[in-house]
């Protein structure tokens, strides 16, 4: 049976931990389950490969495991503690779009205010906000790893297992939808300055 | 393009709830909105253009962080979950191949069992190998009266009068610290850290990483008194009218004109080794033990007694010579002296594997901490591996 040492994955260990830990937490976990997740994330990497080089890309394949992981451990938690779901709610993606339950994703925006006066950096952090509370969690999701992590399109649409269209068109397709009312507003606005 | 102080024209767009929104999740209905405006507006492409370089330094998100202790246990529990499985498949080929016994095999399975449901849990997989860590530098406090200056380097004080004293601070300029008369004084140094002080009689003392010593600014009344936590190497000035007294936890030491190291850390049994001349110990209600060169006395905290008996002081005092050395010393004593030394943290408690592995000889007490781990790994018949922070021993 194939299997990676230890000492051989303890820098990419390292290297990761702190992202997939935030992602875990964005995700709505506890630090608990997400370090469980991760410690059986990176146990399965070892025991199913002889070496690293098999795997393409890395970060995404981690990122990855590491959804799947999560949600399939919501699925069981929610099964165990006997929550009425419907029999046919065995897929990830219905986990994902349960309205009833969905999987959240929250991010909290800091403003660097060194390069700017005070009062300007509250002020965009409060617009910051507003954008961020108008989108899905989904699309914060996609804010994570694209913007935080500098995943590209491509590899969000695998993580996330959507199609890379999608990934980008998770983005207008609802915000036209959310902004409709306020944008016709802004608008009036931006012509009057 | 060198960037712009910001103005007014480029917080305006920061300000933008488009312009975030675009910047967080660009889509082809906010590139063509954008491209609209400034082709309407083409003075402002400037701006716009400053205003998209900065948007990355500006806004940023909070992100969760895992302390590094957990971090370091977590990699533990990685680490023993595969080691336990490397294992397990080894137990498992002999039984196949055996077919030893089905107790046995019961037993492994057990084992396996308990080994991948609570990885790391359970002492008893405790494996052949120490972690450490390294820790946050902290600062060196030189508190006198209600004043505390800090210091990032090693420092040397020097009582100077009664009123002043003056400090050196490595990669720093000397500074003159105003003092109360009679004020007390303590200097905190803290693990990864040394100093030395001259005392106001004279009296030299070195101090060892992790140590606080509290002493007056002059000495008044009949006697010389310091008190210690840590370690400490000490010529006294001779003075045969004032005793010079060292308080340490449990005991003191009444010194009559000498040199001697004390070694005084919580949690480890304190200990003095006599260099040059005499000293005496004293423990509460017992008779006082006398001292002569070259003997050690081990400090007992439960019977409050002394043990003494001969040692090369060499052994207990090159620290302040920037080196240590050791004689068929258990290798979890000399981690607790390089943890102290270079602010590390090994858990030392759960080492039973180590039992029986020792040291002899000498490690120079380098800046460079992967030297002084090769070397250490040469004279105890260990590996080492560092990963980042993290330090891994392993037996060979």
């Amino acid at each position: 049976m194939p299997s990676i040492k230890f000492s051989h994955i303890a820098s990419t260990y390292n290297k990761y931990l702190d992202s997939l830990y935030a992602y875990a937490l964005h995700l709505g976990f506890d630090e608990e389950s997400a370090m469980d997740a991760i410690h059986d994330l990176f146990y399965k990497l070892c025991t199913k490969h002889a070496s690293l080089d098999e795997i393409q890309n890395l970060k995404f394949y981690l990122f990855r495991s590491l959804r799947n992981r999560l949600i399939d451990h919501k699925r069981s938690t929610r099964e165990f503690t006997g929550s009425s779901i419907p029999i046919h709610a065995h897929s990830r993606l219905q986990v994902e779009n349960d309205s009833a339950n969905p999987l959240p994703f929250h991010l909290n925006v800091t403003v660097e205010d060194e390069l700017i006066q005070k009062e300007d950096a509250e002020e965009i952090r409060q617009k910051v906000e507003n954008v961020l509370n108008r989108l899905t969690d989904r699309q914060r999701e996609v804010i994570y790893l694209h913007y935080i992590q500098e995943c590209s399109y491509e590899e969000i649409s695998k993580i996330m297992q959507i199609s890379v269209a999608a990934s980008r068109n998770l983005v207008s397709k609802s915000i036209v939808k959310l902004r409709a009312a306020s944008l016709t507003m802004a608008l009036f606005l931006l012509v009057i300055t | 393009m060198r960037k712009r102080p910001i103005n007014t024209g480029i917080t305006r767009f920061l300000k933008d709830e488009r312009f975030i929104e675009w910047k967080l999740l660009p889509s082809a209905e906010l590139d063509k909105y954008w491209k609209d405006i400034l082709q309407r507006n083409p003075k402002k492409r400037e701006d716009f253009e400053q205003a998209e370089r900065y948007f990355r330094d500006i806004i940023q998100f909070s992100l969760p962080v895992l302390p590094q202790e957990k971090k370091l246990e977590a990699m533990k529990c990685l680490k023993q979950s595969l080691r336990a499985r490397n294992r397990r498949r080894v137990i498992l080929r002999n039984v196949s191949v055996a077919v030893a016994s089905v107790a046995l095999f019961i037993a492994s399975l057990f084992y396996f069992q308990h080994a991948t449901d609570k990885p790391g849990g359970e002492p008893a997989f405790h494996d052949n190998y120490i972690v450490g860590n390294e820790l946050d530098s902290e600062n060196i406090l030189f508190i006198s009266g209600n004043k505390t200056a800090t210091f990032q380097g090693n420092v040397d004080i020097k009582m100077q009068d009664d009123k002043t004293a003056r400090v050196k601070s490595e990669r720093a300029k000397e500074v003159e610290i105003s003092m109360e008369e009679h004020a007390m004084n303590k200097l905190i140094v803290p693990h990864g850290k040394r100093s030395e002080v001259v005392l106001a009689d004279g009296t030299h003392v070195w101090l060892n990483s992790g140590s606080t010593l509290e002493f007056p600014s002059t000495f008044s009344g009949d006697k010389r008194e310091v008190s210690l936590t840590g370690e400490m190497y000490v010529e006294v000035a001779s003075d045969s009218k004032k005793r010079f007294v060292v308080h340490a936890s449990g005991y003191d030491i009444n010194v009559h004109g000498t040199k001697f190291n004390v070694s005084a850390y919580s949690g480890v049994p304190s200990h003095v080794v006599l260099v040059e001349g005499s000293v005496g110990l004293q423990a509460e209600e017992t008779r006082e033990v006398i001292l002569s060169p070259n003997e050690q006395a081990i400090y007992s905290t439960t019977t409050g007694t002394f043990e003494t008996r001969e040692v090369d002081v060499l052994a207990y005092t090159s620290w302040k010579e920037g080196y240590l050395t050791f004689d068929d010393t258990p290798v979890t004593e000399v981690l607790k002296q390089i943890e102290r030394y270079y602010n590390l943290s090994f858990n030392l408690d759960d080492t039973v594997s180590f039992k029986g592995v020792t040291c002899t000889g000498k490690i120079i007490l380098s800046e460079n901490l992967d030297n002084v781990m090769t070397t250490l790994s040469l004279i105890s018949g260990t590996e080492y591996e560092r990963e980042n922070r993290a330090i891994y021993i392993y037996k060979k």
